[in-house]
């Protein structure tokens, strides 16, 4: 109560309170003498403090000086980058994360290569599952269920790691030159492909994608018949 | 010496400028804001000498964390907030404490001189000060603001990075309780 009627009186103080409102608060004071007193000092507070506002103040131009010969055992202020690491280190440190980057970049292609020759060779010397000698593919193919699988593991594997790492290693660049707010979101984003790569492990993992082997041909040439 | 073109940059323009390695421009700086900063601890501690030191304490911690200012706020509303800062650890501190036990009601004890054309008139602002110093440093901010800075509680709000409304509210907290600190103190 006390303090709605007192957000009130400081409106009518500054003069944003219209008349009606303030023929309102005034009957509400006038019945309350606690209340009126209550207000009368407040009201003689807010004038005491905006005469203390009033006073001004001033210094010498010595001033100045005084503060400049006070910085001279301060470090200059620098901008964003030029943080807590000696001066080159955030170079050396970007420098190490092209390097890991380039070397797991050049890891992820060659193995990536190799397994994609790999499935070739595969579907290349099986037996064609579908119609069309082998050019069309059909429903529950074994070369699309490896395929696909192919590429879930990649992501859960070395796509996914590598995409960690590559965060991380950002990260941490990022807060080595003070910049904050890009180290977190980096962080998140390796959390999250972490969290990603934990879904598609649990959900999505190789061993039950290839447990649903396709029939063999003779298998669905009976069904169908 | 500066120049007549100096005096005319702007506040950010002048922080970039100290940030490439111009230290010397920070007198410029200084001087512009040197009397607001002051007035601002001088009507809260009331003592020159002391006034002074903490605003040059302002200033030097401003230097220290020009790097961290960001230049869409005002120089001068980032500046205040430090100057709240140091204020606010001032009356935190060991020193104000003994200093208080110290402090009776003469104008004079600190060997402040500041002239008042009443010595009635210096004992209430003096009550006040004492008053104020006892409120908690998230009223007392408020309240310095508002009233005596004269700033809108918009104003307020954005030097204090708080809503509008919780500086309303903070401000009518802090009257209360001034109130009730100034009748304990004996008068008001």
């Amino acid at each position: 109560m006390s303090r709605r009627v007192r957000e009130k009186y400081l409106s009518l103080l500054d003069g944003s309170l219209d008349s009606r409102e303030e023929a309102v608060l005034r009957a509400e004071i006038s019945g309350k003498p606690e209340l009126a007193e209550e207000l009368k000092d407040i009201g003689a507070i807010l004038e005491q403090c905006r005469a203390q506002g009033r006073r001004e103040f001033g210094l010498d131009h010595g001033f100045a000086n005084e503060v400049l010969a006070g910085l001279q055992g301060t470090e200059a202020p620098r901008r964003a980058g030029a943080g807590w690491l000696p001066s080159g280190m955030p170079r050396v440190a970007a420098a190490f994360s092209l390097c890991v980057l380039m070397l797991l970049s050049i890891t992820l292609v060659r193995d990536w290569q190799i397994a994609s020759e790999k499935r070739l060779a595969i579907g290349q010397s099986q037996p064609p599952t579908g119609a069309g000698g082998g050019r069309m593919i059909a429903y529950n193919d074994m070369r699309v269920s490896q395929n696909v699988n192919g590429a879930l593991a990649y992501f859960e594997g070395t796509a996914g790691a590598l995409a960690m790492l590559i965060s991380g290693a950002l990260c941490l660049a990022a807060a080595g030159m003070k910049r904050y707010r890009l180290a977190l979101a980096f962080l998140i984003l390796a959390i999250s492909i972490f969290a990603l790569r934990s879904m598609m492990g649990s959900f999505f993992n190789d061993s039950k994608i290839m447990s649903q082997r396709p029939l063999p041909i003779e298998e669905i040439s009976k069904r169908i018949a | 010496m500066t120049t007549e073109r100096e005096e005319q940059l702007q506040d950010s323009q002048l922080v970039r400028r100290i940030l490439a390695g111009r230290r010397d421009d920070y007198t410029l700086l200084v001087r512009r804001h040197q009397d607001r900063v002051y007035s601002l601890i001088m009507r809260q501690i009331g003592d020159p000498q002391l006034s002074r030191e903490l605003a040059q304490d302002t200033f030097v911690r401003a230097y220290s964390g020009l790097r961290g200012f960001r230049h869409e706020a005002r120089f001068d509303t980032w500046l205040i907030r430090i100057a709240l800062n140091v204020t606010r650890s001032y009356f935190a501190s060991r020193r104000f404490r003994e200093r208080e036990r110290t402090v009776t009601l003469e104008p004079d004890i600190h060997g402040g001189a500041v002239e008042m054309d009443a010595g009635g008139e210096e004992e209430t602002a003096l009550r006040l000060r004492r008053a104020i110093a006892k409120l908690k440093p998230k009223y007392r901010d408020v309240l310095v603001l508002c009233t005596m800075e004269s700033r809108t509680y918009k104003e307020a709000a954005e030097i204090l990075g708080l809503p509008v409304g919780t500086v309303c509210s903070r401000m009518n907290t802090a009257l209360a309780e001034l109130r009730r600190i100034m009748q304990r103190l004996g008068g008001r």
